[in-house]
């Protein structure tokens, strides 16, 4: 079972735009990572986001190259600063390859809480449009690979 | 400072695991991240391997996309039962962004120890040819990751003539 686990990508300020769409770097750096996902021929079996326009769009995007272009779901508890326990019991029974996307320090929490049970036990160092891939066998987690925008160049 | 962190490539079966070679498979696995991390524009200031020939091979490929004409640096102590924590004291002392070639479990257990302190956490699952690159963290103590690939997600899904 794998979770991959994501950051919303780069999005307006909110004195441009109080929604935060994303900017037309964060359009590009997920199209970019889309392209990544489908060529290392990433699928998922759902993708979730936290309801936040930057989030929805961000996995909207993810959904073309990773879970055939459906309308990810919205869920309540993904939220900047919300308590990683909803996701983590989710992902705990599920039973298929399932994508989150939301924001940080949640997602930072959420890695390290599967990979060490405290939610500051470990570091990985996120950027906006990142994605961490975690696996799970029998009940303990690890981490496969972790990918961000700036590690796919320019197109 | 970044630290590269890699796993031999895929190798051959043979009578002494020291001289073990890399498989085609491997070989081409280890091709394809150097290619992948070369359009990246990531270069390294140093190359090192363990005593180990399938270690060695690894680093040669790497280098000759990452640091051409570097001089590869042969460790000791990073066999796939090196000592982690020897290891860990050593890299806190360099300043330039290294790779280091070497095995499982040592690896695995190098980067967790790294990360969380505990050698044994478990954090990552290292396949072979898997580059993982990490930086100290720059709020705090130890070390975090920034990125980590398998040949699997570069070079795309099983081919046939694998």
């Amino acid at each position: 079972m794998k979770l991959y686990l994501v950051q919303h990508a780069d999005a307006v300020p909110k004195d441009t735009d109080p929604n935060r769409p994303l900017s037309e770097k964060g359009l590009s750096d997920a199209a970019k990572m889309a392209a990544f996902l489908c060529a290392a021929d990433v699928q998922v079996d759902e993708i979730v986001h936290s309801g936040k326009t930057r989030a929805e769009q961000t996995a909207n995007v993810l959904s073309k190259a990773v879970w055939q272009g459906k309308a990810a779901i919205e869920i309540e508890g993904l939220g900047p600063n919300e308590s990683t326990d909803h996701l983590l019991h989710s992902a705990q029974i599920a039973g298929g390859d399932s994508m989150a996307v939301g924001h940080l320090p949640f997602m930072a929490k959420m890695v390290s809480r599967c990979l060490t049970g405290a939610q500051d036990g470990v570091a990985v160092n996120f950027e906006p449009g990142t994605v961490v891939c975690l696996e799970r066998t029998d009940d303990s987690w690890a981490l496969i690979w972790m990918q961000r925008p700036s590690m796919l160049g320019d197109t | 400072m970044r630290l590269l962190l890699v796993r031999h490539g895929k190798a051959e079966f043979g009578p002494e695991d020291a001289d073990r070679n890399l498989s085609p498979r491997g070989r081409a696995d280890v091709e394809a991240v150097a290619e992948h991390l070369k359009t990246q524009e990531i270069s390294v200031a140093r190359v090192i391997h363990s005593t180990l020939s399938r270690a060695r091979e690894t680093a040669e490929i790497l280098a000759a996309s990452l640091a051409p004409g570097v001089h590869l640096e042969e460790l000791q102590g990073i066999e796939p039962w090196g000592n982690v924590k020897a290891f860990a004291k050593l890299a806190e002392t360099w300043g330039e962004d290294t790779i280091v070639c070497g095995h499982e479990p040592f690896m695995g257990e190098a980067v967790s120890y790294l990360m969380s302190g505990n050698a044994h956490a478990g954090l990552v699952e290292v396949k072979t040819g898997t580059v993982m690159a990490l930086a100290r963290n720059p709020y705090g103590e130890g070390w975090q990751m920034r990125w980590m690939f398998t040949p699997r997600i570069v070079r795309g899904p099983k081919r046939e003539e694998d």
